[in-house]
């Protein structure tokens, strides 16, 4: 296991609340698409947040018993805690309802498949890995010098042709083809960090390999474009809209060892 | 000469004689100055009472003239939406009928809304006498206001009653229909000099919200004088807690100088503020119409976004006057903002901070509207004037022109995706609005600049990112101040544009016409040309900004110069306020290095505004109370009750509050009290050395 895997799952145990920001902020969203998705409508943005905030509240208060040792990918034993969570939001409702008492849903049968025709858990997994690029991205978007990153983003992300982006910053095409080569250096460095901090095994740790990313400078621009042309696309849940301190600060961890 | 002492002049003066005609002369006088002062006490009431009828039959006038042109307006244009219903129908379009027999209508109410104010209201007004406004925005309150009243239809006023475009439906500051609201104790809905109208949805913060008519002895000693506001109110008893009403009272005295905040009290039980009254739509609800009226997937057309980026550009100025004031709005978002008489308006003052405040960062705001880094700092435990708040609000008001030009949210924060076409220079200042923290836009007045630019070019797609005033390094004065040289040096057609930036503020026709003839919808090539000229007279205003530039950096040195003596003469300190456009970290390093409050009284010489933590020392009652520390000072709380405030709520003694500084490293408490531009520093409690 790459040091930095056990550092980080170190920082979320020392309860780093700046760890668990990180975690939120990275797979929060891909959480909350898959509530939204198991509850085929039935449950609103609201409701998907409450529960991947209810998610990471037990994933607190669990982190002491995960063992990485052991070769479980991370974003699974996520995954199996957010289907007990999303299992005891549909008792509840069902609970209340005529029947009330009787499982609705079974946890062993899992969500039900995508219309794709991929299983589930393969989306899922798919997402959690372009969750894990977007957060490379936007590391190295802060630390990055604005323009730089504004030309690597306009020629790579936009696919906007090299002579055009000189045109439009005002500079020339040979600075274009500079910066871009410069933020993509970059990129693979802090891919290849960000895959390690959060990734257990061995087969995550290769994702990075299958999905093109270790190919040459063009395939590896390409991957990158596709990739977020997916993942940022169209907004999947609403604002809040509402002035609050809820969402992260609202979760309520278990003090540290609780079992 | 000499008297003789029985003669009868003599006898006159005798004693008894003497003494009538003293306490003659002194009840004469004393009349004299009983009279007097009646005829001046009469004199004054004349006086105010002329002053107060002149003004209510001047603002009668307006008021009325007002009223009749909007009618006629309306009346006028009313036939050509029912004319336009009708022949939609006719070629089977019902719901786009629909909507314009809605509009006629809408346009026949107004029409006779106008004339009722006009021929009642108004004339009444000016002998007292209040008329309920008949408007279908605004409801009666509950209880005392209107007993018996029926409760109140849903009610859609202060923010517009259009509807929420799809993505934002779900937000539920824009679809509120209150409960009957309880009121136990009776007296949270009754205002003095305040005329209750009718109540708002609630915001986050659980406060109730009304509509209300200044009495009119009231309305004269407000600021512009309006014939509503709107009234915030935490009571206690109705569940606000004293955090939340601290936490609300802590910017009110630097709300109120820039005009945010009209009127405050704080009762026993309850406090409340009244803020300027708007009524119009949200930019999220104008921008999802502008949206719905082109197509989902075609972008706005360049009449559309002139329109909103002017918007925007307002809005950006507003929080640059907010920064200038030394706080931060910290929940800028596109339900925050009202589109009033063609001006945006930023509204919900209740996080707005002090730059310099020493508490905590909270994590308060709005998800996707919000800064992470703000949330990362505030679970560090970053004190509010260990960052610069107004980068927070830069990232916020980059993400709501994402919002107009997408209509949609920020999903993903600066790497959000454009789906929608849209000008890149317009993109650009999104991304570098909200880019990291240390490399976004540094001041509100550089993005305005930018938008600025946009604004002014020939077309927006003709403003490339490589030509904003940001990315040339140009001085962002060189954009906000164009006026002075364009006035004078420019022809007809400039003169206009620079006109539309001058009017901006006072919103008038000058600036409708300008952005006409000189906006991307324009109609000539040759205005079009002389407007994308103007911009090319910057160097113009460069130099001329550049000239007085110098010319008052001449003059602060000086101040500066002179303030060091005082520093060095003894009992003498000078405390320093950010300078605008300084960050707060370095203001803070800065102060602290040259701060030295000395044990003792003495005089302080406040430069420019002295931003203590939370408030600007006004008046005695509002001194502020500092901490010396062993380097340089630290705000404790705002006043006497904050500070009183602050032991109930950690529950305990002030003395083991000061204890607890002693135990910190603190050399004591002192009260700043102003006095006049300085202040006196007084110790309240020397606690150890």
């Amino acid at each position: 296991m790459h040091p930095i895997t056990t550092t980080f799952v170190d920082r979320l145990r020392n309860r780093d609340e700046s760890a668990w920001f990180e975690l939120w902020e990275t797979f929060g969203p891909v959480i909350r698409a898959h509530f939204a998705r198991w509850g085929r409508g039935a449950i609103g943005p609201e409701t998907a947040r409450d529960l991947t905030q209810e998610t990471l509240a037990q994933l607190a208060g669990a982190i002491e018993r995960f063992d990485p040792e052991r070769g479980v990918r991370f974003s699974t034993w996520l995954l199996s805690i957010a289907r007990h969570i999303f299992g005891d939001e549909v008792d509840r409702r069902m609970a209340g309802k005529r029947g009330g008492g009787r499982r609705a849903f079974s946890l062993d049968a899992g969500p039900p498949a995508s219309s794709d025709g991929v299983a589930p858990d393969d989306e899922y997994e798919r997402r959690i890995f372009r969750a894990k690029v977007m957060a490379a991205i936007r590391r190295v978007e802060s630390t990055s010098d604005f323009l730089g990153f504004q030309v690597w983003q306009t020629r790579v992300l936009d696919g906007v042709v090299g002579r055009e982006v000189a045109e439009r910053i005002g500079t020339s095409e040979p600075t274009v083809s500079r910066h871009v080569a410069r933020i993509r250096d970059r990129l693979r460095g802090e891919l290849a960090r960000t895959i390690s901090e959060y990734s257990f095994t061995e087969e995550e740790s290769r994702e990075a390999e299958r999905a093109g990313l270790a190919a040459s400078d063009s395939a590896f621009d390409a991957a990158i474009a596709e990739i977020y042309r997916v993942e940022a696309g169209a907004p999947s849940v609403s604002p809040d809209g509402a002035s609050d301190s809820k969402a992260w600060s609202s979760i309520r961890f278990p003090p540290r060892g609780a079992r | 000469m000499v008297v003789d002492p029985f003669s009868p002049a003599r006898c006159a003066l005798s004693p008894f004689g003497s003494d009538f005609g003293v306490i003659g002369t002194v009840l004469a006088i004393l009349l004299g100055l009983f009279l007097a002062g009646v005829a001046i006490m009469v004199l004054i009431v004349s006086v105010r009472f002329v002053a107060v009828a002149v003004g209510r039959i001047i603002a009668c006038a307006g008021g009325i003239v007002g009223d009749l042109i909007t009618a006629v307006v309306n009346l006028a244009v009313a036939p050509f939406s029912l004319a336009r219903a009708l022949v939609l129908l006719v070629i089977g379009r019902f719901r786009e009928a629909d909507r314009s027999a809605e509009r006629f209508q809408s346009r026949i109410v107004e029409v006779g809304m106008r004339l009722w104010s006009a021929v009642v209201q108004r004339p009444l007004r000016i002998a007292g006498v209040r008329v309920p406004p008949r408007r279908h925005s605004l409801v009666p309150a509950h209880g005392p206001v209107g007993p018996g009243a029926p409760p109140p239809p849903p009610l859609m006023a202060h923010r517009g009653a259009a509807t929420a475009p799809p993505p934002f439906a779900a937000s539920p500051r824009s679809t509120v229909d209150p409960p009957p609201w309880p009121n136990p104790a009776g007296f949270s809905n009754s205002f003095p000099g305040y005329e209750i109208e009718g109540r708002l949805p609630s915001g986050g913060s659980g406060a109730r919200l009304f509509v209300a008519a200044p009495e009119p002895a009231k309305q004269v000693l407000l600021p512009g004088t309006p014939s509503r506001v709107v009234i915030k109110s935490f009571a206690i008893g109705e569940g606000s807690t004293l955090p939340q009403i601290i936490r609300e009272s802590r910017s009110l005295d630097a709300a109120k100088s820039l005009g945010l905040v009209l009127d405050h009290a704080l009762e026993p039980h309850r406090f409340w503020y009244a803020m300027p009254h708007f009524v119009g739509p949200t930019l999220t609800e104008l921008v999802g119409q502008r949206h719905r009226a082109l197509g989902s997937s075609r972008g706005l057309d360049s009449r559309s976004l002139r329109e909103l980026v002017s918007l925007m550009a307002d809005v950006v100025e507003n929080l640059a006057k907010f920064h200038r004031g030394g706080l931060w709005h910290k929940d800028v978002k596109p339900d925050n903002i009202i589109v009033s008489a063609g001006r945006a308006h930023l509204i919900d003052v209740g996080l707005v901070t002090p730059l310099a405040s020493t508490f905590t960062l909270t994590t308060h705001g709005t998800e996707y509207f919000r800064d992470p880094e703000m949330v990362r700092q505030a679970l560090r435990g970053t004190k509010v004037h260990q960052v610069d708040g107004a980068r927070f609000d830069i990232y916020s008001a980059g993400a709501v022109l994402y919002s107009v030009l997408e209509n949609t949210f920020p999903a993903h924060g600066a790497l959000s995706r454009f789906e929608r076409p849209s000008p890149e220079s317009l993109r650009w200042i999104v991304r570098r609005a909200m880019a990291d923290y240390h490399r976004r836009y540094p001041t509100m007045d550089e993005m305005l600049a930018d938008l600025r630019f946009v604004l002014m070019a020939k077309s927006p797609d003709a403003a490339l990112p490589a030509q904003l005033p940001s990315m040339r390094g140009a001085d962002p004065a060189s954009m906000l101040e164009p006026r002075l040289e364009l006035n004078s040096i420019a022809g007809a057609a400039p003169r206009a544009a620079a006109g539309a930036v001058r009017d901006r503020d006072a919103g008038g026709p000058v600036r409708r016409f300008a952005s006409r003839w000189c906006g991307w919808g324009g109609r000539s090539a040759q205005t079009k040309g002389a407007c994308w000229k103007s911009t090319m007279w910057s160097p113009w205003a460069t130099a001329a900004v550049a000239v007085v530039a110098i010319a008052v950096g001449i003059l602060k040195s000086d101040r500066g110069s002179r303030s060091h003596e005082r520093n060095s003469s003894g009992n003498r300190a000078v405390v320093h306020a950010p300078a605008a456009g300084e960050s707060t970290s370095r203001a803070t390093r800065r102060r602290a290095e040259s701060t030295d409050l000395p044990e003792g009284s003495g005089p302080v010489l406040v430069e420019r505004s002295l931003m203590l933590s939370n408030t600007i020392p006004e008046s005695a009652e509002s001194a502020a109370m500092v901490a010396i520390g062993k380097k340089g000072w630290t705000p404790i709380v705002d006043d006497a009750e904050a500070l009183a405030a602050l032991a109930t709520l950690a529950g305990r003694e002030p003395e083991a509050i000061q204890a607890e500084l002693a135990r910190r490293g603190y050399r004591g408490l002192v009260r700043l009290e102003p006095r006049g531009e300085r202040v006196h520093v007084r110790p309240v409690s020397f606690i150890a050395r």
